[in-house]
């Protein structure tokens, strides 16, 4: 039997996934978290695969794409839609468009405990004609439960909604012909969507309503009023109306007033200050035993390329990344808790003006908060935005905010030159506004086209973040984090260490000087040699960061630490400044590749090679300058400073001159 | 009177909705016409509106095609 799971967005369907088969996939408090379909096994003959969200049949994002033709064209036997016991009205909207389209459907009505007012399930399946059962994270897991009522809903299809015979339906239904459609659509889904002027399936069942050009003779708000007036016939005596929590006004007055600024940035600033002061003495422990560790192994009876191996490559390359699990649970915690909360949501409304002036809208925020987790996982979240161009120009740009890899790098560097976490703040701020610049650029590329205006967000209400949800996403991404440190970072440590220890001509060389890195890296140093990092070594490190950016560490601190690879402090700023801006790992490639097509992924590599190297020049040469002599480079500071200004004062004057002026270009 | 002619506080009643065809037909499918709104919150770009048990964040272009009833 194969079961889909579905319904509108952030009604709980992955975290009810979750618990039905074991797993952990991503949940979140906010909408569209799941953009791809996850199939896994249910039981022994049950499959159940989640979609993303959607509120109804007709799409408007790619996600809901997705869901739409599952739904229609899916070999589903069974599907268990999600409802929100606080929310029955709206979720049942298109729950109706499943009856209409004759196909077996469980109702299950989740988050109860949450329920504001009581709901008869009973009389609610009597009067659906379908199995509907109630959920909540509160009680045990409902795989029976949904197990039996997929297997009643077999052979007990919903009632097919009243309004479906109603004249004007049944009208059109006598001139659709859906024979040339697939299978899965009924006339009366079909007739209601050309009603509404559903291009996808109007298109789909060879109906032509093109050539109508909305005269405002027909009533395409008709389907609507008829699923709700159904709906509300349903629901007389089965639910209460219910309203926004009192609690979520009450926290929204102060989180969406006044103070909303200050306190969103005093909570990015919580997030931060926590993350690095809190991890660092436990970082500074597990760095120390990692030590000791190697020096264990070194002292042990082995053939030395064998202790060697051991001690360098393995335990002091993997080493080196996983000292930094402390500072990456905890980012990870922190965002979780903001996530479930409802908080993330809001972020989204207050920084919805901001992101507007690059073209995008505060669904962006989702993507870049995930961004500081994992890149990868950030790029495949921006097929939310709705509106091709603004997506893709999301997807582009979120590789520039620094994901938890590179912030291992951040952290190792500035700890090692006693910088404060400022300096770790400062590159975080670097990656924002590398993006920022791009996003601009690209929306002034693409003539000023805008994200699509027409969003609308639905927020949902504050909740206590549940333990057991916030800890599944720690241990989600952490476990992702470890994998990576597990294989990639392991095999490129071993790669890594077998390059520098071995040479064409002596094998086995025991030291770096020789070795076949030193020689095929040198090669490629001095391109990096005006950013003060022309080392192989440096030069090593960086090519294994393009595998996955936690290599970075693990290639320095095996290749003798950052005074042997960088030598001036001046230098390794450079080298943390390249890093954070230069090419994303192979995964997000993949995932901009995927996403926007392998033109964009090719063009991403330029772009942030071309920018990285531009900052890391422009820092590198300022240290310089400002060693040699203070008052040179005061001066031409402050020219520089001056030029900017003037140029940036002149373009205001000139906005404002032309604003709302057409400039008329003249023929010639 | 449109939605984003509102003040935050403000409440009554959706009356019409216009717009591009697929923010219309967007805001049908969520039940707002003839719906309740109370607005919660707003900035320079969009409004926060409570629909019951359901609040929005509204772009303005979209809340400008929102004709409202206030009460």
């Amino acid at each position: 039997m194969k079961i889909a799971l579905c319904g509108n967005p952030n009604v709980g369907k992955t975290t009810l996934f979750n618990r039905l088969t074991r797993s952990d996939e991503p949940v979140g408090n906010w909408h569209g978290v799941t953009v791809d379909v996850r199939t896994k096994r249910l039981s022994r003959d049950a499959y159940i695969s989640d979609l993303p969200g959607a509120y109804s049949l007709s799409a408007r994002t790619a996600e809901e794409g997705i869901t739409r033709d599952n739904i229609l064209f899916g070999d589903y036997d069974v599907i268990v839609y999600v409802a929100e016991a606080n929310n029955l009205r709206r979720n049942l909207y298109m729950f109706m468009q499943l009856a209409e389209l004759n196909k077996s459907v469980v109702l299950a009505v989740n988050m109860m405990d949450e329920a504001r007012g009581k709901i008869d399930l009973n009389m609610l399946s009597e009067r659906l004609g379908a199995p509907v059962i109630g959920t909540s994270v509160k009680d045990k897991n409902p795989k029976a439960a949904i197990l039996e009522a997929a297997t009643t809903a077999l052979n007990k299809k919903p009632k097919m909604p009243d309004y479906s015979y109603s004249p004007q339906v049944q009208g059109l239904c006598r001139a659709i012909n859906i024979g040339g459609a697939k299978s899965g659509i009924t006339r009366e889904f079909a007739a209601l969507k050309v009603m509404e002027r559903d291009e996808y399936i109007a298109q789909l069942v060879g109906h032509n309503i093109s050539g109508c050009g909305g005269c405002g003779g027909c009533d395409t708000d008709l389907p609507a009023r008829l699923r709700y007036g159904y709906i509300d016939r349903i629901l007389a005596g089965v639910a209460q109306s219910a309203t926004v929590p009192q609690s979520t006004l009450k926290i929204d007055k102060v989180a969406l007033g006044k103070l909303a600024l200050p306190l969103f940035l005093l909570v990015m600033t919580a997030v931060f200050f926590i993350t690095f002061e809190l991890g660092k003495p436990i970082s500074d422990l597990l760095a120390g035993l990692i030590e000791r560790a190697q020096s264990a192994v070194l002292q042990t009876d082995m053939p030395p390329w064998v202790s060697s191996l051991l001690a360098d490559g393995i335990v002091g390359g993997v080493g080196a990344v996983l000292a930094f699990l402390p500072q990456v649970v905890l980012i990870f915690l922190l965002t979780a808790l903001l996530q479930d909360s409802g908080y993330m949501s809001r972020v989204a409304f207050l920084t919805d003006d901001f992101f507007k002036r690059f073209g995008l809208n505060g669904r962006a925020a989702f993507s870049v908060v995930l961004g500081l987790g994992c890149s990868a996982t950030a790029v495949l979240t921006t097929r939310g935005i709705s509106g091709e161009g603004p997506r893709r120009r999301a997807a582009f740009a979120t590789p520039f905010c620094p994901c938890s890899a590179r912030l291992a790098v951040f952290t190792a560097i500035s700890a090692y030159l006693s910088l404060s976490g400022l300096a770790v703040a400062a590159m975080y701020i670097l990656g924002f506004a590398a993006a920022l610049v791009v996003l601009k650029v690209m929306q002034c590329l693409s003539h000023g086209e805008s994200v699509d205006d027409e969003l609308i967000m639905e927020m949902p209400p504050y909740r206590i973040p549940s333990v057991k949800r916030v800890l599944s996403v720690v241990w989600h991404n952490v476990l992702s984090f470890l994998s990576r440190v597990g294989s990639v970072v392991l095999c490129v440590s071993v790669i890594m260490w077998v390059l520098c220890n071995f040479s064409v001509s002596d094998g086995f060389t025991g030291g770096v000087e020789n070795s076949l890195m030193s020689t095929l890296c040198g090669f490629i140093a001095p391109v990096f040699a005006p950013l003060g990092f022309g080392s192989w070594r440096a030069t090593a490190a960086l090519m294994s960061g393009v595998a996955a950016k936690e290599a970075v560490v693990s290639v320095i601190s095996s290749l003798g630490g950052i005074d042997t690879v960088f030598g001036t402090q001046a230098a390794a700023v450079s080298f943390m400044i390249f890093t954070c801006l230069y090419v994303p790992c192979i995964a997000t490639l993949s995932a901009i590749a995927k996403e926007n097509g392998i033109k964009s992924a090719l063009l991403s590599v330029c772009v942030h090679t071309l920018i990285a190297y531009t900052c890391s020049l422009i820092y590198y040469q300022s240290a310089i300058w400002y060693a040699a002599d203070k008052r040179i480079f005061y001066t031409v500071l402050a020219c520089a400073t001056a030029c900017i200004v003037a140029v940036t004062a002149a373009l205001i004057i000139i906005r404002k001159k032309y604003n709302g002026k057409k400039i008329r270009v003249p023929n010639k | 009177m449109t939605l984003f002619d509102c003040s935050v506080g403000s409440s009554g009643t959706v009356t019409q909705i216009g717009g591009g065809e697929n923010t219309h037909r967007r805001l049908v499918d969520l039940g707002l016409l003839n719906a309740r709104y109370h607005v919660r919150a707003r900035n320079k770009h969009s409004v926060l509106v409570d629909f019951g048990s359901t609040s929005c964040v509204i772009q303005s272009n979209v809340a400008a095609n929102i004709t409202i009833l206030e009460r």
